[in-house]
């Protein structure tokens, strides 16, 4: 096994981060990268993760077999934890061992960071340094033979960085590999460094882009700090990991979406309420005129069930980009348009179906006759996947610019005009008209089905490139 | 006791314990009574039967907005008085408070179905009431919305009490909008005159339904001070290991 960059660059926003870095690193051994802040450390990490594509250069990856991915071999350990704030320790864990595979080596991976108290707690509750060890356990857990570890001391106690020492230690003499950029003593004997940067970068000239060198020295006998001997006595890695299955990465990220949408903070309720108040002021604007209130009813609530769907999009994709999930996802063995989809599915089963459930009880208020209530939901139940999977482009549209909020209804709502013609068309057909209730029903269905295959695939494209 | 006794939230504790039982009581005999004399009172010439709504409709439509008020005051309490129990009164009052205007939107949807012909009308009355509910499900979800509660209170409390402003304005804007679009054709429940046969078991039902809602209250009080205390031990339990 071998990861090896050859003289790699990295450019962005015009401004050189690095270039002609080199470095190879075999099975069993372990690079630190240093340097000063800025100098490219985190950038070159997520460079090796696939994560951003460099400027120049390329790095090669030898392993296993001859269809090895490096993105799926390697595990990045960011600087932000990956967590759910509603979801309780051992949830969140199991979450991304059932993703990424190593379901079963979860509570061991708890036990060994000194977590297993903690683990039927939320982990809202949980001090800096415990969520650091909980990524601690998802990096033990999944079982992959190269580390890239961001500042992985960060915010870790002393029992912590021991329990981090060792971890490292018996990584690398199964065979396992760890890059890792760091500011202090790794405290591993032999390895290599890479300096990053010999120029710090924001200093007057740095646009100029000097050129910073980065070689790779052995290191003489890392500087170890007078430590307690390892307390923990830890068992080695199971041999021979366990490919995630792809169905079980699939229902675990369906099941963590929703229970996130169903717990504390989550809103899936919200898009309901939204709902109900837009209904409820359409009458104002309108007048209290029954008449007219049946006439337009399917329109409002087609409108109505329409904005509220758009209400709680922003959310779909961000927070996952926000806490640094979006990075392990994107690098997971399974399809990303898949991810996507179900994440979508998931989104609607919370916001989309409790839509529908509500619009006969808004379609009573509006006084609508009971035909075109039964018109109404039928042509809710079947356009709002197509309203949540078309907002997924907008979302993750929203989510690649690092603009969410007020641009993603401009983004989305255009977009949605052949579903609202086709909704309303067919709920008004119902009650009699010029037009049958299946052409415009048939043509709303092929509408959704189409926009349930290119969301995922257009969505997976704009996250992939996002850099 | 004064209310400051009550702050500590363990003398409240004893304090509830005692005093639940003999409101439980009060409640069942008030429903009692008040259900009884609703049955015997007569029916209406015009509504017929259906005039047996209103022993329901009123008394919660008047702990609709009455919870709004002991919201308002506990807000007070939160914002200028920082009463340790007041956020909790908030928390626990405004699902009950949601419950009863449900179940005042409810009474009248069933009673306007004879008498209207449909179960909703555009009614001023019945539509503040659903504006009424609205702000009730968005306390709610503003509570819901922030796992830590005494963080939710004050901005619990500041909507509160934004909302207690705005419910008076927002019930004559309703009037207005209505008697605008249609004449006072909807007849009308409780006119000037209400015959005493009925008035009794309306003010029997309506001191039933508060007595309920005390009850409840108080109840739902407890729970969310040993609900806090269990999340706390577990702050603990965390921060301890």
């Amino acid at each position: 096994m071998l990861v090896a960059g050859t003289s790699l660059a990295c450019t962005r926003g015009g401004l050189t981060i690095f270039r002609d870095v080199n470095f190879a690193v075999k099975a069993g051994e372990a690079l630190a990268l240093t340097g000063p802040n800025g100098s490219g450390k985190t950038t070159l990490l997520r460079v090796i993760a696939g994560l951003l594509r460099p400027t120049e250069g390329a790095v090669r990856f030898e392993g296993a077999g001859p269809d090895a991915v490096l993105g799926e071999e390697a595990h990045y350990l960011a600087h932000l934890d990956p967590l759910k704030p509603s979801l309780t320790v051992a949830e969140n864990l199991t979450f991304w061992t059932e993703f990424l595979g190593g379901a079963g080596a979860a509570n061991e991976a708890l036990a060994a960071v000194r977590l297993e108290r903690l683990a039927q707690l939320p982990a809202a509750y949980l001090s800096a340094g415990q969520r650091r060890r909980l990524s601690l356990a998802r990096l033990r857990a999944v079982q992959r033979p190269i580390w890239l570890l961001d500042e992985p001391t960060a915010a870790l106690d002393a029992a912590g960085q021991v329990i981090l020492a060792d971890m490292m230690r018996q990584h690398l003499a199964s065979g396992g590999m760890i890059i890792a950029a760091t500011h202090g003593p790794l405290g591993l004997e032999g390895a290599k460094t890479l300096e990053m940067g010999d120029h710090p970068p924001l200093e007057g000239e740095g646009r100029r882009a000097s050129a910073r060198r980065g070689g790779v020295k052995t290191e003489a006998p890392d500087v170890t700090p007078t430590r307690p001997p390892a307390a923990v006595d830890l068992p080695p890695p199971e041999g021979g990991k366990e490919p995630p299955n792809l169905l079980s990465s699939l229902s675990a990220i369906l099941a963590r979406d929703m229970k996130i949408a169903w717990r504390v903070g989550g809103g899936a309720l919200m898009g309901v309420l939204f709902f109900l108040a837009v209904v409820t002021l359409m009458p104002f604007a309108l007048g209290p005129d029954l008449g007219l209130l049946r006439r337009v009813g399917p329109a409002v609530l087609w409108l109505g069930a329409l904005l509220a769907s758009l209400l709680a999009l922003d959310r779909l994709l961000a927070v996952d980009q926000e806490d640094g999930s979006l990075d392990l996802i994107v690098s997971a063995p399974a399809p990303f348009e898949l991810v996507v989809a179900t994440k979508a599915i998931a989104h609607w089963l919370t916001t989309g179906v409790p839509l529908v459930i509500a619009a006969p009880l808004f379609g009573v208020m509006l006084n609508i006759e009971p035909a075109a209530i039964g018109a109404v939901t039928a042509t809710l139940l079947v356009g709002t996947p197509a309203l949540t999977f078309i907002g997924l482009i907008g979302a993750a549209l929203a989510v690649a610019l690092r603009r969410g909020g007020i641009l993603l209804p401009i983004l989305v709502l255009p977009l949605t005009v052949p579903v609202l013609i086709f909704g309303v068309a067919a709920a008004n057909a119902a009650r009699g008209g010029p037009v049958g209730f299946g052409t415009p029903f048939t043509i709303l269905c092929a509408l959704t089905l189409m926009s349930l295959v290119v969301g995922p695939f257009a969505a997976a494209a704009t996250l992939r490139h996002m850099e | 006791m004064s209310l400051i006794d009550l702050a500590n939230p363990s003398r409240f504790l004893a304090l509830v314990g005692r005093v639940l039982p003999w409101l439980i009581a009060a409640t069942v005999i008030a429903f009692v009574v008040g259900i009884a004399l609703a049955v015997a009172a007569p029916d209406d010439y015009q509504q017929g039967a259906t005039v047996k709504i209103m022993f329901v409709h009123v008394p919660a439509a008047w702990l609709g907005s009455f919870i709004w008020a002991v919201m308002s005051i506990a807000a007070l309490g939160t914002l200028v008085w920082r009463h340790p129990l007041a956020d909790v009164a908030a928390k626990t009052a405004a699902p009950i408070g949601a419950a009863f205007t449900f179940l005042c939107l409810f009474a009248g949807s069933m009673w306007g179905r004879p008498m209207w012909g449909t179960y909703w009308v555009w009614d001023a009355r019945l539509t503040s009431v659903l504006i009424l509910f609205l702000m009730y499900l968005g306390l709610i979800a503003l509570w819901n919305t922030v796992e830590d509660p005494s963080r939710a209170a004050r901005a619990a409390a500041i909507l509160t009490l934004i909302g207690a402003l705005n419910l008076p304005i927002i019930k004559f804007s309703v009037d207005w909008w209505n008697t605008l679009h249609q004449p006072a054709s909807v007849m009308r429940l409780g006119g000037p005159t209400i015959h005493p046969a009925i008035l009794t078991p309306l003010l029997v039902m309506t001191v039933a339904f508060t007595l309920l809602f005390v009850t409840l209250h108080l109840a739902a009080m407890r729970n969310e001070i040993l609900r806090r205390r269990v999340r706390t031990l577990r702050l603990l339990e965390a921060h301890g290991a």
